[in-house]
This record gives structure tokens, C-alpha cells and sequence, in this order.
């Protein structure tokens, strides 16, 4: 498999900002794994992948869910955009107000982490005991001269990828690295609709952030192309490689905010 | 699963104070010494199932790694066969229950004591004196011992009063409070209505409103115990949203031929009838039944990608869609759109699914005809939104961005990460069912 070079792969710096030993959890959002399992034709070998290019935290890129991406200084913004003196916050204030967003919190606090001649990207920070999600988002478009809300909800952060979406792992069952490894099999599932189909053969090593204390590696899929449908896949399983001994280095998974710790 | 007897205030309490203890005088227990968490756990157990709860024992079971934890807890031997002799009767008792249940009339539900050693107990309007001998001689082959006792209300009575005092929203709002569950209790005989903020005044309205059978209780939000994220959120009752272990996401409830069901996406019933047949797959929200599947409408060209599951019973079937786990929030769904183009390109529409959570955008398109290429499928009168949607959330349910209450469709597939399709809740409504030709009539709502 190819070097991922194509990747604008964002998200990162965030991942790296979370991650400090203090902030990993050890629990966050988790997509359930379907108990279902569809027969399917026998698991290939299991595929080993180039080693995922290592990544600067500055380079990294995120997103709500949406095409709008912001980086991880963003989010180090005041709270209390919503009150700011732009056409975009007023009218977000008066949506707010007047009750047209009911499916989110009529407070202040929101931060603006995108802000262009068009657009215009609100984040709140969800309660800290909320498991889910870490922000709820508004977006804004300037559409014939005034500000329209196009999209909302609740935000689980994740990097951006360019014609790549982000993949859960996990190590594979019975692998337990030591200082020296470099090598080992992991379990992706994916989180894109494939129809029920495994990510296997279109699996990326998407990118790795090698810190002191930790190695945060963050796998994507190739989604399929046309309409597919959402229902839980099979997870696939790969063989990754480092460009590094992990040492005495956590492992982190990266596809969602806060990485989430799969080693030790 | 062992049956559990309410978990009472007082056991709870003392589980806790013993846990402080532990904290602060752990020197003076044996080494090496036990996570103080497993010992308030196992001290949980033994309270549910009356066992000794002499710390000392508790400790040193918890320290023999040779102790028998089939049943999660370390037991001692001789506790070890008495809770397979009580799960040897639990797997018994289901004629015992069908028995009372042949006099629904006058049936007032079957409980386990646990803390009484696994009495089991029955309760009858009336002629209980009757039933006993009965139940006596059906217990006797099991090694049970039961109790036949007369009650004021029966099983169906506490049901039925459940759901009547859950759906009176407008007397909740009058009395400002809000309650955060509805329960029969069939060892209380009574319905436990826990409202929050608790007064001695709303207590009595409440009684006087529905009954003596109604027990008010001052609530707190179930946020932590009942709803702690979207694939552990069992309520009762079980709202739209949340995962099924099918791999999709509960959808609407409905009624269906009568019967109470909850929809999901077409293609996740098509699955797991293509796998395992129409009876061969049991849906489950967590230990929550969901039922079998019904039927679906998954086929070429058909209008709506829906699917149905059930039955279930009153206390779990509910027409919430989950907004939130912290807060907990919900929205009551009242009513469906009708179809014939009551939507339009750049309306506001939401879905909540269990992977992308509530999502909001606007249509895109309102006569869609994708392709499903792996099923070689296309799916007519789709809409086209905006929002982002993921592995996980087929079954969703899609409502009105501007009138929450309002149900306007169920997701089905997406072109790309931030383009979903929708089935409109018209044609999943009106969907011709593939079951044995019944034909699916679904409906939000009981009216």
C-alpha cells in the first residue's frame, strides 16, 4: 500500500493538545460494534500496512461534521462570540432568542473557531461529564446577503481528511507490545456507510503523531463510492508499523478528540 | 440473569458507609487488600441476595483467586449451590407465570424475594386461596417455595396506569415538575411516579388525580444510571435514537397492527432476515427485548427503506426521540408529516442516530432515487439532507428542525459524509411490508 502523502490529514494538533497524560480518558465516545455479524466470505490474510507518515501537530485540521474545518488554536478562543459585533453573530443571537435552534442550548459561551467572508462556525463546550460529544456547533453561510444557519448539532471532533474518513482501532486481541515493538496487528472498523461491508483492502495508515510520552496514530478508510447504506460493518484486521520503537510510549488512538488510549 | 428484588435506600446506604470504612481502615484488613470497589460490589450482591455480608468473609473471598465467580461475585461453596439451585428454579418458573397470567383478570404478577432465600411470590385480586394449592403443586417439582398473596390491583391495572400517568404531560407542566420515570412495581403492587421538585403537594395531586395505586417519589434525573451514552441508554422507556444491536439505530415507535413496535431502516431487518430468518434474530437494546423483526420494505424500487420490530410492552415502548444523554433530554413525537410535498428543498430537518448523535442540516432534494449498489437496489421518493451520518445510524429517526415534534422521516443510506438520504415517514408509514404480504401500516402515534 501506497504512502499516504494525499492527506491534509487535520485533527491532529488537537489530538495532540488532548492528549497530554493528564487529559487522555480512558473512556470517550465509542461507536458500538455491531453484534451482528453477516456471513461473510473468509478473512483474507491479514494485510500489512507502510508505516503512517509522522505528522506535525500544527498541520492538523478538524471538523464537526461539516466542510468546514478549523485547527486546534481555534478552540483556545474566548467564549462569547455570540455577542460579537458581526452580521454572522447577530444573526445567530437572534436564532438563539427567538427559539430557532430548540435543539440547542440558549447560553452563552461560544466560541468561533471559523470565520470568512461566507462562513461562520460556533462551538459551545458540552458538560464535562457528557460522554459523547465535546461541543455543540452552529454553522452560518452568507447567502444572498444574510447570514443563514445551515447546520447544527452536536459536535464529536474529529480530523479532517481529504477523501479519507477517519477509522476506530484497537489492538488485536492478544497483542502486547513491548518497548521494542514496532510491528503489531490492529482492528479497524470503520465509521463511513459501506452497506455493512469490512473496510479490508481500503484501509489507510493515515498519519502518526510521535510525542515523548506518547504515540497517537490515526487510521482512515476509502469510503466506496455512490449511496450506501449505515448500518454497522465488520471490523478488518491490518498490521501496523512504526517509523519508531514505541519504547515506554503510550498508543493512542486519533480518529476521535480526545485520542483515546488503547496501550498500555 | 439472576431476577434482582429492588435494590432498597438502606442497602445502598450501608454499602456506602462500608466503603468509606474500608478507605480509611484498610491496614486493619488481611493483606493483601481487595479493591474496595469489588468488595462494595460484592457487598451489593450479597445484600440483593441475602447472603452474609461479614466483611471479613467478603475479604477473604475476594482474595482467593480459587473462589467460584460464575455468578460475577466470589461465593462460598455452600452459597454457590444455593444460587444454582435458585437459577435451576428462575429457569423453571415460566408456566408458573403463564398460570397466573390465564387469570389476567385477577393476576397481580409474579416476584422473586431474593433476600428471602428466592420466595416466590404471586399476588391475586381475589380467590387467591384457590390459586395457592395450585401454585403450590406447580412449585413443589422445582423445589420452590411461593407465596400466594391478595392484592388491590393486578398486573395489567399497574401497567395500563403506567402509561396513563407517563403520557399526561399537561398535568406534569401544571404542576411544574418533571417526572423522570414511571414504574409498576409488582412487588409494591403500586405505580412509583418519581417527580422532581418533590412536594407534599404535588404528591397528593398526583394521588388524587390517579389513584391509590400511585406512589410519589421525589426523582432526579436517571441521566447516570439509565442513559450513560447512546448504546446504554435502556430507559424504560427506550426512545428513538439509541443503538439496537443489529448495528443501526432505533427508530420511531409505532403501532402496527395493533401491536406496540419501533421502526429501524429496511435494510438492517433485510439483513438480519436474510441471515437468520424472520423468527431466527431477537432485537436488543442492551438486556432490553425489542422483539422479532416484523417486516421491512427493503426491495427494488420500493418508496421507503423501513423496517419494524416488536412487540413490546407498554412500560418500554415510548414515541421519544433522544436529543441528549447529559442533559438527558427528549422530544415527544405528536405527529408525522404528511406526504404529497409538504417539504422543500432548504427545510430545516434533524436526525439523531446512535453514531452521529442529533445532527441538523436542510434537504437537499426531495425526489432522490440512489442506487444501493450493493443490493442493486434503488429506493424511490428519498430526500436528500445535509447533515453528517455514519456507520451505525441507519434506523434514525429524522424530524423537523422547526417543529421538533414532528417525525418527517428515517435514515437510511448517504453519498458521502455530509449528504444523508431519508425515507419520508409517509411512505414508511404507508410502506408495503415484505412479511407474508401483511403489508406494513405504521403509525407514530396510538390515535
Amino acid at each position: 500500500m501506497t504512502r499516504l502523502s494525499l492527506l491534509t490529514l487535520a485533527g491532529l494538533a488537537l489530538l495532540a493538545v488532548g492528549c497530554t497524560d493528564q487529559s487522555v480518558p480512558t473512556s470517550g465516545p465509542t461507536r458500538p460494534t455491531p453484534i451482528l455479524v453477516v456471513p461473510t466470505e473468509e478473512a483474507a490474510a491479514v494485510a500489512t500496512l507502510s508505516p503512517p507518515p509522522a505528522l506535525d501537530p500544527q498541520d492538523v485540521r478538524l471538523s464537526c461534521g461539516s466542510p468546514l474545518a478549523f485547527s486546534a488554536q481555534a478552540l483556545r478562543g474566548p467564549p462569547g462570540a455570540e455577542l460579537a459585533d458581526h452580521p454572522a453573530a447577530a444573526a445567530f443571537r437572534e436564532q438563539l432568542l427567538d427559539g430557532q435552534l430548540p435543539h440547542l442550548p440558549a447560553s452563552g459561551g461560544w466560541q468561533i473557531v471559523v470565520l470568512t467572508h461566507t462562513n461562520a462556525l460556533f462551538l459551545l463546550p458540552a458538560p464535562q461529564e457528557n460522554e459523547e460529544f465535546q461541543y455543540w456547533d452552529a454553522e452560518f453561510e452568507k447567502r444572498d446577503g444574510s447570514w443563514a444557519n445551515v447546520g447544527s448539532g452536536q459536535c464529536v471532533v474529529q480530523p479532517v481528511f481529504e477523501d479519507i474518513e477517519g477509522a476506530r482501532w484497537e489492538l488485536a486481541p492478544g497483542e502486547r507490545p513491548t518497548a521494542d515493538s514496532r510491528r503489531f496487528d490492529v482492528v479497524v472498523t470503520a465509521q463511513d456507510c459501506s452497506s455493512g461491508q469490512s473496510p479490508e483492502g481500503r484501509i489507510v495508515p493515515a498519519a502518526a503523531i510521535y510525542q515523548e510520552t506518547s504515540i497517537i496514530v490515526i487510521f482512515g478508510v476509502r469510503p466506496l463510492p455512490g449511496a450506501q447504506t449505515c448500518q454497522g460493518a465488520p471490523p478488518a484486521t491490518v498490521t501496523l508499523e512504526l517509523e519508531e520503537p514505541l519504547g515506554d510510549r503510550r498508543l493512542l488512538d486519533g480518529s476521535v478528540f480526545p485520542a483515546e488510549q488503547r496501550w498500555p | 440473569m439472576p431476577q434482582l428484588t429492588p435494590r432498597t435506600r438502606r442497602s445502598s446506604g450501608v454499602v456506602f458507609a462500608i466503603l468509606l470504612i474500608l478507605g480509611v481502615a484498610q491496614p486493619t484488613l488481611a493483606a493483601p487488600s481487595p479493591d474496595p470497589l469489588a468488595i462494595g460490589a460484592a457487598l451489593n450482591y450479597r445484600t440483593t441476595f441475602g447472603y452474609s455480608t461479614d466483611l471479613s468473609l467478603v475479604t477473604a473471598l475476594e482474595a482467593d483467586s480459587d473462589a467460584d465467580r460464575t455468578y460475577s461475585v466470589p461465593l462460598a461453596p455452600d452459597e454457590l449451590a444455593d444460587m444454582n439451585r435458585r437459577m435451576a428454579i428462575q429457569e423453571a418458573l415460566p408456566p408458573l407465570l403463564e398460570y397466573g397470567r390465564t387469570h389476567e383478570p385477577i393476576f397481580g404478577g409474579m416476584w422473586v424475594d431474593q433476600a428471602a432465600g428466592g420466595v416466590v411470590h404471586f399476588g391475586f385480586t381475589q380467590d387467591a386461596s384457590i390459586h395457592r394449592p395450585v401454585l403450590e403443586s406447580l412449585a413443589a417439582p422445582i423445589g420452590a417455595t411461593v407465596q400466594v398473596d391478595e392484592v388491590a390491583w393486578t398486573e395489567s391495572e399497574l401497567n395500563a396506569l403506567t402509561e396513563v400517568i407517563s403520557r399526561d404531560l399537561d398535568f406534569h407542566g401544571s404542576l411544574g415538575v418533571t417526572v423522570y420515570n414511571t414504574a409498576a412495581k409488582i412487588a409494591r403492587n403500586s405505580v412509583e411516579v418519581s417527580i422532581d421538585p418533590y412536594s407534599a403537594d404535588a404528591a397528593r395531586a398526583f394521588e388524587d388525580r390517579f389513584g391509590p395505586a400511585t406512589v410519589v417519589l421525589p426523582g432526579t434525573s436517571p441521566q447516570t444510571t439509565a442513559c450513560t451514552n447512546r448504546d446504554n441508554c435502556p430507559g424504560p422507556p427506550i426512545r428513538a435514537g439509541i443503538s439496537n444491536d443489529g448495528g443501526c439505530t432505533v427508530g420511531f415507535g409505532i403501532y402496527m397492527d395493533g401491536n406496540r413496535r419501533f421502526l429501524t431502516a429496511g435494510h438492517c431487518v433485510y439483513d438480519v432476515v436474510t441471515a437468520y430468518g424472520w423468527g431466527g434474530w431477537t432485537w436488543f437494546h442492551q438486556s432490553t427485548n425489542l422483539g422479532l423483526s416484523t417486516d421491512h420494505s427493503w426491495f427494488d424500487w420500493s418508496a421507503a427503506d423501513a423496517g419494524a420490530m416488536g412487540n413490546v410492552p407498554a412500560g418500554i415502548h415510548s414515541n421519544d426521540v433522544l436529543n441528549s444523554i447529559v442533559p438527558l433530554a427528549w422530544t415527544n413525537i405528536t405527529s408525522g408529516q404528511p406526504g404529497g410535498n409538504q417539504d422543500w428543498e432548504g427545510m430545516g430537518v434533524c436526525q439523531s442516530g446512535q453514531t452521529s448523535f442529533h445532527r441538523c442540516g436542510a434537504i437537499l432534494g426531495v425526489n432522490e432515487t440512489p442506487y444501493y449498489g450493493k443490493y442493486g437496489f434503488h429506493i424511490k421518493w428519498q430526500r436528500k439532507a445535509n447533515y453528517m451520518v455514519q456507520d451505525g445510524d441507519s434506523g434514525a429517526p429524522v424530524k423537523s428542525k422547526a417543529t421538533p415534534s414532528m417525525a418527517v422521516g428515517l435514515q437510511s443510506g448517504r453519498d458521502s459524509l455530509y449528504v444523508a438520504y431519508y425515507s419520508h415517514i409517509s411512505a414508511v408509514l404507508m410502506a408495503n411490508g415484505a412479511n407474508g404480504g401483511i403489508g406494513a401500516s405504521l403509525w407514530v402515534s396510538e390515535s
